[in-house]
């Protein structure tokens, strides 16, 4: 088969390039210290990283920032499962069951599990965009408002299997979350809405917002808890999952894999949709739902496999067709034009080679991004035995610098310390965050695609029927919505 | 005299003069620190990676580094603001945009245009009608003489409600009596994936940001917002050459807060003279489908003034102006 | 666990639900009234910009109404469950929010490096960890760590502090 033969030929290249193998390898560790770090997303990540490029070959280039990109995803993970400080929105799904499965004592087994999940995931989209580009590319065109609008609606209804044990303070959270969604310029007229004001609410500063209500809130709630009840032994035990435990994580892996790489495809939606959906997907197919929320490694199997299958979903339209889909593959288009190659389907013609050789070492950087991963595991996990009072201390000083990084703002890092203040109370009575960020995510999407939807189909809702994407999505988003209150209902019942 | 009386006069006198010479030293040592581009988008867009690239190619110019700051928000209200009340000591310099002769007017921002003081303008790109390579209509003509039959009917993606390519398809419809249905994206790109999709019917974005899909085949522009053809582009007429006269164009270049001193501005003038003719910098923004464009200072504060007051009319009589 | 105790849980909590359904409740209300005086919105066929942050206020005030309507079921009807006695204080999570956000008052002031050593040394100290040196050294460390990993490793220079900032030259 002609992709086989020139992806041996790509390997080829690269076991003669040792430079690029290594660069390849400090992009993925520098990806993942981002991914890490509060705050830091892998689009800064990417975008500090591009300058250096210029004057590197195209391959090396390319590649780095590719490392960087899959670390960063991947790094997200490793706070949210140690201390539910999720380092990207992506990482928010993976805190949930992470952090639970840390205080039972298994941080070791859900880091493990995350590492492998990234890197399953990662591996298969990248071999899907080796097999199938040219099959999957029209779809991303299909993706007019309407459809983007109806992935978002099916994505808010998520919120009803992330809401844990109250379904109404769940709900409550995500309407709340919704309505802090409509803060800043709106997005048809550009009229400011609830600004008071401020230029720096123009947009809605997520990523403060995230940290104020994870991690500051924790690290409060920390100072408030008697000191002794926190210096549990907590062992970071056996990184890589033993075979028993795999071996019923398998299917969960695949399915989300492959949810990652379609949600990866669709232009605007990212990583940390595709973790959220492959959530709720986990969920729905397992036999114990229940467990959901309460330290399921499928769950963490489930998110993380997602988002970072989404990374392949995310590159094949801009290498196939020149358009990306996102904020990092926008600069990866970047940088691509930058070395003189310009994508879209003349680049597998014309750069066959290169093109192979990328792919190439992109599954070289998911190795690296494995072996990185489970041999820093035990490093990272060193963090479990810091004293409580050192811990939150610094966690605290992370979440201001996190919280500033980003827009490199002050009045984000107060909006961080008034979320966190918010974010504590929520906790003490029994509020989750993940409806909250969920909205985040999903509200401007949903608003902004259904009002321009409107417009394009001239004022009439037929849009919400005709067009069979948009009425399959709002169909499971509805049959979503439906099933925990009439499993309840079932379960009163009996 | 008393003698305590004259120490300390002669103490005031020294320091006053020591303080003095601090200031004028520093001043004329300028820059003794790193420099901070402000940047008022996210990092990736194109405006930023043309500070990025400015600011790697500076190093040659000045004797300290040049760091690129991001402060996106408001379609760059934040941002603007942030430079506008900085301390004009030449230490934070931001990147001018368009933008900063659109918003003042939109009733969204804390600055005017007058705030800033230009050193010198890098790069202009102008609008420009782009549709569909298999839509029926081969000149600007045909477009509009179907809008003009069918109003309302024809959506035209943008960048964004009061953005400047909104207004590039605005002043069209102003010009030409014709009917658009707008559709706001958020940012350029979205709105050309629609139009690669078929969802929309035109885009009014610039000729850099569809010339991949136009020569890849999938896209054709039909006529372009300036006085003259654009390189690359010969063979697309301007708008002008059909007799309508609109030209709209979007510009880059370096800006400091109104106020810094004259020296200061000078070293930052002779600086961005040499990066901006450097040829590196000149290839980047080849390879960044960039238009080079560089305009000294007082050419700069012309196309400022005249955009500012052709943009307060325009929006003014699309009811965006506030 | 004794009844009286029980009872007080059952208490502390609806408290709760109702200061928190109040809170929402006053949101919702306050976000419906502001959206009142949004314009229409320029582009034909459009909802506008208030119709989106009114339905979603709406469904809070329901969402609130509901809540506030099973809590009082539940202590009427059912019995409430056992809130643990928990050992939780307040005063010290006072502290820390109020020094979190004085620490983030002076940053601009003074500069990222002087605020953060102090705020960790004195956030341990709170947290129980009272040690002469080991205080200002892991606080030290920490603070460095954090402003060179974000300076050189990330090309994202902190706030130097305007006080100093002629000083710094």
């Amino acid at each position: 088969m002609y992709e086989i033969d020139m992806l041996f030929k790509g390997f080829a290249n690269l076991a003669n390039d040792p430079v690029t193998l290594l660069l390849a390898l400090i992009g993925v560790m520098l990806g993942i210290v981002i991914g890490v770090l509060p705050g830091l997303t892998a689009t800064l990540g990417v975008a500090i990283l591009l300058p250096f490029t210029f004057g590197m070959d195209p391959l090396s280039g390319i590649l780095m920032i590719s490392g960087v990109f899959f670390g960063g995803i991947y790094g997200g993970s490793i706070t949210a499962i140690l201390l539910k400080i999720p380092g990207t929105p992506a990482a928010a799904a993976t805190a949930m069951d992470g952090y639970a499965l840390t205080q039972k004592g298994k941080a070791g087994l859900a880091l493990g599990t995350a590492t492998f999940s990234s890197c399953i995931g990662g591996t298969l989209s990248v071999f899907m965009l080796i097999f199938l580009s040219p099959l999957l590319a029209q779809f991303a065109l299909e993706f007019s408002a309407a459809e983007t609008f109806a992935l978002a609606i099916f994505g808010l209804s998520i919120i009803t299997s992330v809401s844990g044990d109250s379904l109404i303070k769940g709900l409550i959270a995500g309407f709340a979350g919704l309505l802090l969604s409509t803060v800043g310029l709106d997005p048809m007229s550009a009229f400011p809405r609830f600004t008071g004001g401020f230029t720096a609410l123009f947009n809605v500063p997520f990523v403060p917002v995230m940290i104020g209500l994870f991690a500051a809130s924790e690290a409060f709630k920390s100072l408030g808890e008697e000191q002794t009840r926190h210096e549990l032994k907590v062992f970071i035990g056996r990184v890589i999952p033993p075979w028993s435990e795999f071996r019923g994580l398998i299917v969960t892996i695949l399915r989300s894999s492959g949810l990652g790489i379609i949600v990866g495809i669709i232009p605007g939606a990212g990583a940390d949709v595709a973790s959220f959906v492959a959530y709720n997907e986990a969920k729905r197919f397992s036999k114990n739902p229940e467990n959901f929320g309460k330290g399921e490694l499928k769950a963490v199997a489930a998110c993380e496999s997602g988002a970072n299958s989404c990374t392949g979903g995310d590159l094949l339209p801009m290498l196939t067709l020149g358009i990306p889909g996102d904020a990092v593959t926008a600069i990866m288009l970047g940088a691509l034009t930058m070395q003189g190659l310009q994508p879209g389907p003349l680049l597998f013609k014309e750069h066959a080679s290169l093109v192979f050789t990328l792919f190439a070492g992109m599954l070289f950087c998911y190795v690296a991004l494995l072996v990185v991963g489970l041999s820093s595991l035990r490093l990272m996990g060193k963090v479990l035995e810091m004293p409580r009072s050192v811990l939150s201390p610094m966690i605290l000083a992370l979440s201001v610098v996190g919280a500033y990084a980003i827009n490199n703002s002050m009045f984000d890092v107060g909006l961080m310390l008034l979320v966190g203040v918010v974010g504590f109370f929520m906790q003490r009575w029994e509020y989750p965050p993940s409806p909250v960020v969920l909205a985040l995510i999903m509200g401007p999407m949903a608003e902004s695609n259904f009002r321009r939807a409107l417009s394009l189909s001239g004022g009439s809702f037929d849009f919400l029927y005709t067009r069979p994407i948009t009425a399959g999505l709002l169909l499971i988003a509805i049959i979503t919505l439906l099933v925990p209150v009439l499993q309840r209902r079932i379960h009163i019942g009996k | 005299m008393n003698p305590k009386k004259l120490v300390s006069r002669l103490l005031t006198v020294l320091c006053g003069s020591v303080l003095l010479y601090w200031t004028a030293a520093y001043a004329a040592d300028y820059p003794t620190r790193q420099i901070e581009l402000v940047v008022v988008t996210q990092a990736g867009g194109g405006t930023d990676l043309l500070a990025r690239t400015f600011a790697d190619v500076a190093k040659k110019y000045l004797p300290q580094p040049i760091g690129v700051v991001n402060k996106p928000g408001g379609g760059g209200a934040v941002g603007y603001t942030e430079i506008a009340a900085s301390r004009p000591d030449g230490y934070r310099i931001g990147v001018g945009n368009v933008e900063i002769s659109m918003l003042p007017h939109m009733g969204v921002a804390r600055f005017t245009a007058e705030d800033f003081t230009p050193i010198a303008m890098l790069n202009v790109e102008p609008g420009a009608i782009t549709v569909k390579e298999d839509a029926p209509w081969k000149t600007v003509e045909e477009f509009l003489s179907y809008a003009k039959d069918n109003p309302g009917k024809v959506r035209v993606g943008n960048s964004g409600t009061g953005g400047i390519w909104h207004l590039a398809a605005a002043a069209l419809e102003d010009k030409t009596g014709v009917k658009f249905n707008h559709i706001p994206y958020d940012g350029a790109n979205p709105a050309v994936v629609a139009l690669l999709g078929g969802h929309i019917e035109a885009v009014t974005v610039s000729p850099a940001e569809v010339v991949n899909h136009v020569r890849g085949g999938k896209l054709r522009i039909l006529g372009i917002m300036a006085d003259q053809r654009s390189k690359g582009f010969d063979e697309v007429p301007t708008l002008k050459e059909n007799g309508i006269d609109v030209t709209i164009s979007t510009w880059r270049g370096i800006v400091v807060p109104k106020g810094t001193p004259k020296n200061v501005v000078d070293v930052l003038i002779d600086a961005t003279r040499k990066t901006a003719n450097d040829q590196s910098f000149r290839d980047a923004l080849v390879k960044l489908n960039m238009t080079w464009h560089y305009a000294e200072a007082p050419q700069y504060q012309e196309v400022i003034n005249r955009d500012n007051a052709f943009f307060k009319a325009l929006m003014g009589k699309l009811g965006i102006a506030k | 666990m004794s009844q009286p105790t029980e009872g007080m849980g059952t208490e502390t909590s609806r408290y709760a639900e109702f200061i928190a359904c109040a809170f929402i409740t006053l949101i919702a209300i306050a976000a419906i009234v502001n959206s009142r005086y949004f314009p229409l919105s320029g582009l034909e066929m459009d909802v506008g910009p208030a119709r989106f942050p009114v339905i979603y206020a709406g469904v809070l005030l329901i969402l609130a109404a509901v809540l506030v309507y099973n809590t009082l079921r539940r202590s009427t009807v059912q019995k409430a469950e056992v809130v643990p006695a928990s050992s939780f204080n307040f005063v010290p999570v006072v502290i820390g929010i109020v020094a979190t956000g004085i620490y983030i008052y002076l940053i601009p002031l003074l500069g990222y490096l002087p605020p953060t050593v102090v705020f960790l040394i004195g956030m341990m100290w709170l947290m129980g960890m009272r040690h002469r040196l080991w205080n200002p050294v892991i606080a030290i460390g920490i603070t460095l760590f954090l402003y060179l990993v974000f300076l050189f490793g990330l090309s994202i220079p902190l706030p130097m502090g305007s006080l100093f900032e002629i000083g710094s030259i």
